[in-house]
């Protein structure tokens, strides 16, 4: 016993010498994902700008003044399009050995960073319009929620796969490493028993 | 037959799947009705379509139409009854219901976290109560017995303690633990408010003002025809005349908030009633490994909670809490979404707990020794930045508005510069309360208006981290943390970046090193 407390040793850990996620380089999205972006800010903002271009069939609304709500609509619908588009260059994620980070936000940046030991399942999921481009999307749920804590948009499809299976591996070899865990209290405990009876 | 885990699985039908008895179906029916009437209460009476109903149709009409729901609702009891079967087996309890499709769930007790018992005064005669499991990762209450004999509810309750302890092959503790559950009542409370308390807390409730607000435009509404009426009297009495009031505006003024006064403190005397009524009788009461509340007068519950499920403790005084010094502490367990109000009613709560005893029940729910820390405030430019944008900004843009208007009153620019000051010290009092205390083990965060907030947590209880930094905030070396807890997500905003990476590394480390599982 005074050899193990001789041979134990517990150095103190400096705040600075703790894992930084500041230091992460972090993967971009797909290739594809900016075509994904101006498809999709096409298909969202198109409907609204020709229900407003119907106006020109409204009497006595001559053609000019007609085409400026379209214009500005689709000015908008443009100017999203941008954005999502400086978005996508910005968006990334990285993987540790002990958790999953996710980098979004041109305007106001943020870094999420989730912890295998709180996954409790992964999946991934797309859209006709991201399959035709080869892209899905994970999502990563923890206890308790019903909507997924954190999801990885614009993923290559195999890239989203392998990381799936990856991070379901990391779930399975935590659950299993908490059963071996339970069972080996289970046995010192039952040593303990037989040693508090004399049986040992 | 058995599952891989070797466990026995009785086939639905055999003698080991129990029925409910009974007397249950008062109890399912009862509640049913209860439920549905809470529920849709808000629509009849909120939105005035109680009354837009009653001046359609008749009473005849009423009655016939509610009586139908009536014996529709007990005929879906009776067959919901009659399929209901459960079964408790020795790691586990099965539960075999629904109405038109029939589903099976089985939870096993090592995931159940909170036994809830509720006994209200219908169920007493029937010697029936009310049984709810709740488990981490259902928004709802997975399992809910709707009324088994009390002496085998208890059986429930200590079977799920045995078999948690089981499961971690610590059967001397499990001994020790059905003795303090057999004990339970008998131990000495942790805490027990008076009526006093009780009474104030319910005062201080914010439930009150929800349903007040709720129920005001048809209130109004009678209290305004009342005051009608009463003045019409006065004024036939010749106690008062309508030409006195209206050449004494400031007597008119004075009537009104009387009548106000009056209603407010009406709803005070009430809420404070209810909350009596509801916690009539609270004692805590706990050992290491789990708390019990055993409480109400008409519907009286036990609720136990494992300590090793309270994932952060809350201790909260409202801005009426803080006149009349008291506190209360809710425990947050996983998977209850704090915001949702389905769930406000199973959170762990110690209501009235009395400006000098905060100390010692919040060191016993967080079985450690608590006193409030000295918090390190957020950075003085939160206040800057929403003095300028929320308050200066939209100040000048109202009073340039004015300044151009053919409007020449000068009510309107001081009313917008009193408004303004209000609400430049409202952002300074939500400044001041917003504070981070870093412990050795846990953060303690501090929050709110007038009234205040402290959340403590383990660092290890987290789920997950955000840093978010605005385009002010990366000028200016600042970050806000975002701390997903196992209830919801907690804001630290305005934190100076160095600090809040710092905490973001801590966390992380904290919860990938940690044995203590999300669940």
């Amino acid at each position: 016993m005074i050899d193990q407390a001789r041979s134990f040793e517990n150095p103190q850990t400096p705040s600075e010498a703790l894992p930084d996620y500041r230091a992460l380089v972090f993967e971009p999205v797909a290739a594809g994902f900016r075509g994904y972006v101006a498809v999709t800010t096409l298909v969202y903002w198109l409907p609204p700008s020709l229900f407003v271009g119907l106006g020109n069939l409204i009497p006595g609304v001559t053609l000019l003044p007609g085409l400026v709500g379209p214009a500005i609509v689709l000015l908008i619908g443009l100017l999203v399009g941008m954005y999502r588009g400086l978005d996508a260059d910005r968006r990334g994620w990285a993987l540790r050995a002990h958790d999953i980070a996710a980098r979004s936000g041109i305007v106001w940046r943020s870094i999420t960073v989730l912890p295998f030991a709180r996954i409790q399942h992964v999946e991934t999921t797309s859209g006709p319009l991201e399959r035709r481009r080869g892209l899905a999307r994970l999502k990563l749920f923890t206890a308790g929620g019903s909507s997924a804590d954190l999801t990885l948009i614009g993923l290559d499809a195999t890239t989203a796969d392998r990381l799936r299976e990856h991070l379901a591996e990391q779930i399975r070899q935590r659950d299993a490493g908490a059963a071996e865990e339970g069972a080996g209290a289970a046995a010192s405990d039952d040593l303990a028993d037989h040693s508090a009876n004399g049986d040992a | 037959m058995s599952d891989p885990a070797g466990n026995t699985i009785a086939a639905p039908g055999s003698p080991d799947w129990e029925r409910l008895p009974s007397a249950a179906v008062v109890a399912m029916y009862l509640r049913g009705i209860q439920k549905a009437v809470r529920e849709n209460l808000f629509v009849f009476v909120g939105g005035g379509t109680g009354a837009l109903v009653s001046d359609a149709f008749g009473l005849r009409e009423l009655a016939l139409v509610g009586g139908g729901l009536l014996l529709l609702a007990l005929l879906a009891t009776l067959i919901y009854h009659r399929r209901f079967r459960f079964l408790v087996a020795d790691d586990a309890v099965r539960v075999r219901s629904g109405l038109f499709e029939v589903k099976e769930l089985k939870v096993r007790f090592e995931r159940v976290q909170n036994v809830a018992f509720s006994q209200p005064l219908y169920l007493k005669p029937l010697g029936l109560t009310r049984v709810k499991l709740e488990t981490p990762g259902a928004s709802q209450t997975e399992v809910e017995l709707p009324g088994i004999p009390h002496e085998r509810a208890l059986a429930l309750r200590d079977r799920v303690a045995g078999a948690q302890h089981d499961h971690r092959a610590d059967r001397r503790e499990a001994a020790r633990s059905a003795d303090a559950a057999e004990r339970g009542l008998d131990s000495p409370a942790l805490f027990a408010p008076s009526f006093g308390d009780l009474f104030r807390y319910g005062m201080t409730s914010s439930q009150l003002w929800i349903v007040l607000g709720v129920v005001a435009g048809p209130l109004a509404e009678r209290i305004g025809d009342r005051v009608e009426d009463s003045v019409a009297w006065l004024e036939r009495v010749g106690l008062i005349g309508i030409g006195e009031l209206s050449s004494a505006p400031l007597l008119a003024v004075g009537l009104v908030l009387a009548v106000i006064a009056l209603f407010i403190a009406l709803g005070l005397i009430v809420s404070g009633l209810i909350a009596w009524v509801r916690f009539y009788g609270y004692r805590l009461t706990g050992d290491p490994e789990r708390l019990q509340a055993v409480y109400g007068l008409l519907d009286k519950r036990e609720k136990s909670l494992k300590r090793a499920k309270l994932h952060s403790l809350e201790v909260v005084q409202t801005a009426f809490g803080r006149l009349l010094g008291r506190w209360h502490a809710v425990g947050h367990q996983a998977g209850l979404d704090a915001l949702n109000p389905i769930n406000q009613d199973k959170r762990f709560l110690v209501p009235g707990i009395p400006n000098a005893r905060l100390e010692e029940v919040t060191s016993e729910l967080a079985d450690r020794a608590w006193s409030p820390p000295s918090f390190r405030r957020i950075d003085p430019r939160f206040r800057h930045v929403l003095w300028k944008r929320l308050v200066l900004l939209p100040l000048l843009l109202a009073l340039a508005g004015w300044w151009f208007s053919p409007a020449d009153s000068v009510a309107l620019p001081l009313l917008l510069v009193g408004l303004g000051v209000v609400a430049a010290g409202l952002i300074h009092l939500r400044w001041r309360r917003w504070g981070v205390h870093v412990g050795e083990h846990g953060l303690q965060l501090r929050y709110g208006l007038i009234g205040t907030t402290i959340l403590l947590f383990e660092d290890a209880r987290c789920q997950q981290i955000r840093i978010q930094q605005s385009p002010y905030q990366r000028r200016h070396g600042l970050a806000t943390l975002l701390i997903g807890l196992p209830h919801g997500v907690k804001t630290v905003p305005w934190l100076p970046e160095s600090l809040a990476a710092a905490l973001a590394n801590r966390l992380l480390m904290r919860i990938e090193t940690s044995r203590v599982h999300a669940l």
